[in-house]
């Protein structure tokens, strides 16, 4: 939020529902079976579609290309060697949003790529879901590259790409105090790295709330429900970790809220109240979360 | 080389040293509005921080073949020494940039303030050097540049009807439902926010259609007061997912606040699910704009929380934008400065222009990371954040 210094400091409108567009069907069966037709001859046509849009480098085709599946496929391997960088990155996302051993390909692809911004894409879809297949360009890349943010994302990848090999190559990542260092660490432990599970358990008990919150939040990432222990014993843990909102309106979240948010992820709870990265949770909504893992 | 100078027990003799080139042609221009090819150098403490020398960033389009890419200028200044003495530019890594002007083996004119010129060939750091007498001469000084490869930040923006009870502004006419903006102009203030950001490598591209179809119920026609949960639902109205949605508004605040908030925004990092940026009719100029994507890419990242800008601090007792603790010229000269504009001070009228136009607080990003500083390494988070927008959601 901006001020301007020492600047001198009824009409309710109702949402008009009828404005939405109307959907005038006609019961006329001719025309019934004319949209049909249309609507056949435009579902055949997507592929097309999606390979225009790729070539245009429209982010819609994230959406279509979903809807595709395995449909899309030979449009995304088309966008992904296309002359545009944005086409690229495009396709990079699609691919991502698919998954699986094609995506695998076309991802360890874009890792290589000559724009940073494909690289980028590449490596932030396969921070999250990388297909086997893309194990040695994530590895390669890690080793090797010089960008810092792209390693970042891809230490995560390696957590979910068990191996020997990933193992070496994340260790001496894992002895940095920064963020591709903590990521390298958080990995290891995913991949069940006793060293690595200790010490992201005893920073659990950092002095720093914004080290313990964080922690908490890299437990998802390790994914194992036998974690969850450490994640209840700072369920009323309420010292302040991370403010959130706008500059005017922020507020601390607190370590146990991220508590909440890891409990109810890695013990699969449905608790009464909805659980979101943005909520701070009232003391009645911990007490819940803290009956149902009794 | 002489160096005439009064000196009194002891002091530092700073013979040249770098500093941003506002005028691409006329090196005696000491202020001047953002320009994408002028970055400024982050010449804070540059003594005790690695690697001793200024941090330059510049923006790298890998799109664009080397000669088409912009030549990028920086001034030297002869701080404490004389005109005549010859110096020469040279580079560590001809492959990361290549010196346009001054011409190779040519001296810098015998002037105080000199221009150079340079074409940035790849990402990566090389230093400039400045070497005295010839061009294998011993180096005086040196400039470390950072050259970006550009990162595309998509912005889908949005011009909601704000229904509500009706207000007047400070001049007594009533606050409109609707931002009066059209489509070019902002166009124009992205422009001019990408020029801030080029040579920190985050470009922010617009997306081809600006969305005037949102509707919002509120307590004022023309307002969104982000003290309440109506920041929330402007920033959830028609989102665009993987964007930085940003909201033109007439107003921002409450019916008691009237043309004081020129934008509002939150971290894209801290608030995965509602981050945005509201820009009211107020803000003019692109360098609100780019304030307000700094805080949308997570800046100030203070991991403890207590900066909101990088002169204001978390304070209870002082809502909005915190308490003041710093009004140093360097602080000024940043882009998350909290305030739109600077106070003249008549007893040290250099205060008030920093290097950016008399009254305007500047444009820079912190490149380097001093000792202790929690606003520091900004450059590194807006490239962070801005990377972090095309992952999928994690766990």
């Amino acid at each position: 939020m901006r001020r301007y210094l020492f600047l001198t400091t009824l009409f309710l409108w109702l949402m008009v529902g009828g404005l939405s567009v109307g959907s005038c069907q006609s019961t006329d069966p001719t025309s019934k079976s004319q949209d049909h037709k249309f609507r056949e001859e435009k579902k055949m046509n997507l592929p097309l579609e999606l390979e225009r849009m790729l070539s245009e480098g429209e982010w819609r085709a994230i959406e279509l290309a979903e809807q595709l599946g395995n449909k899309a496929w030979p449009a995304i391997k088309n966008g992904a060697s296309m002359s545009g960088y944005r086409s690229r990155q495009v396709a990079m996302a699609c691919a991502g949003r698919i998954g699986g051993d094609t995506a695998g390909i076309i991802l360890a692809q874009g890792l290589s790529d000559g724009n940073v911004n494909v690289r980028l894409t590449a490596a932030a879809q396969l921070s999250v879901n990388p297909p086997e297949n893309a194990k040695t360009a994530v590895l390669e890349t890690l080793s090797k590259s010089s960008e810092l943010d792209i390693r970042e994302m891809l230490a995560l990848a390696a957590g979910y790409l068990p191996g020997k090999d990933t193992m070496e190559v994340l260790r001496p990542l894992a002895e940095g105090k920064d963020v591709l260092g903590f990521n390298a660490r958080s990995a290891l432990a995913k991949l069940g790295d006793p060293e690595a599970r200790k010490q992201l358990i005893s920073s659990l008990s950092s002095k720093e709330p914004r080290v313990r919150y964080e922690t908490l939040a890299q437990l998802r990432y390790v994914n194992d429900r036998t974690l969850a222990k450490y994640a209840k014993d700072l369920l009323w843990d309420k010292a302040s970790a991370l403010l959130i909102g706008p500059e005017r309106n922020r507020r601390f979240r607190r370590v146990c809220d991220q508590a909440v948010d890891t409990l109810v992820y890695l013990m699969k709870l449905s608790p009464p109240f909805p659980t979101t990265a943005e909520t701070i949770y009232s003391d009645s909504e911990l007490l819940q979360v803290s009956q149902m893992i009794k | 080389m002489a160096i005439v100078k009064n000196i009194r027990r002891w002091t530092r003799i700073v013979p040249v040293r770098f500093a941003r080139a506002p005028d691409a042609n006329n090196p005696d221009i000491d202020s001047g509005t953002p320009d994408a090819n002028a970055p400024d150098p982050d010449d804070r403490g540059f003594v005790p921080a690695q690697p001793g020398a200024a941090s330059l960033p510049v923006g790298l389009d890998e799109s664009l073949a080397e000669a088409a890419r912009p030549e990028t200028r920086v001034r030297l200044i002869r701080e404490d020494m004389e005109n005549g003495g010859a110096l020469f530019i040279t580079v560590s890594d001809n492959a990361i940039l290549a010196i346009t002007s001054p011409a190779p083996g040519t001296a810098l004119p015998g002037q105080r303030n000199m221009m150079i010129k340079f074409r940035a060939r790849a990402a990566g750091e090389c230093l400039i050097r400045v070497m005295f007498g010839a061009e294998d001469g011993p180096i005086i000084h040196r400039l470390r540049v950072v050259v970006n490869a550009l990162r595309d930040v998509r912005i889908a923006a949005h011009v909601p009807t704000i229904n509500g009870a009706i207000v007047n502004d400070s001049t007594g006419t009533p606050v409109p439902a609707r931002s009066t903006r059209t489509d070019a102009n902002i166009r124009d203030l992205i422009a001019q926010a990408n020029a801030i950001y080029f040579p920190y490598g985050i470009r922010f591209v617009l997306d081809a259609a600006i969305n005037r179809a949102g509707a919002l119920n509120f307590a004022n026609r023309g307002m969104v007061n982000d003290m309440t949960n109506e920041f929330g639902l402007t920033t959830a109205n028609n989102r665009v997912n993987g964007a930085v949605n940003m909201y033109f508004v007439p107003q921002i605040g409450s019916a008691a606040e009237v043309d004081q908030v020129g934008g509002s925004a939150n971290s894209a990092r801290g608030n995965p699910n509602t981050f945005g940026s509201l820009i009211a009719d107020m803000a003019a100029g692109g360098q609100t704009i780019a304030h307000e994507l700094g805080h949308v890419l997570n800046l100030v990242n203070d991991p403890r929380g207590q900066f909101v800008h990088v002169n204001t601090v978390n304070d209870p007792a002082s809502p909005g934008t915190g308490r003041e603790v710093r009004s140093d010229i360097v602080s000024r000269r940043r882009l998350m400065w909290a305030f739109t504009n600077l106070l003249a001070d008549p007893n040290m009228p250099y205060r008030s222009d920093v290097g950016y136009g008399a009254g305007q607080p500047g444009a820079m990003l912190a490149v380097k990371q001093l000792d202790r500083d929690r606003t520091d390494l900004e450059m590194r988070e807006v490239q962070r954040a801005a990377a972090r927008l095309n992952a999928l959601a994690g766990p």
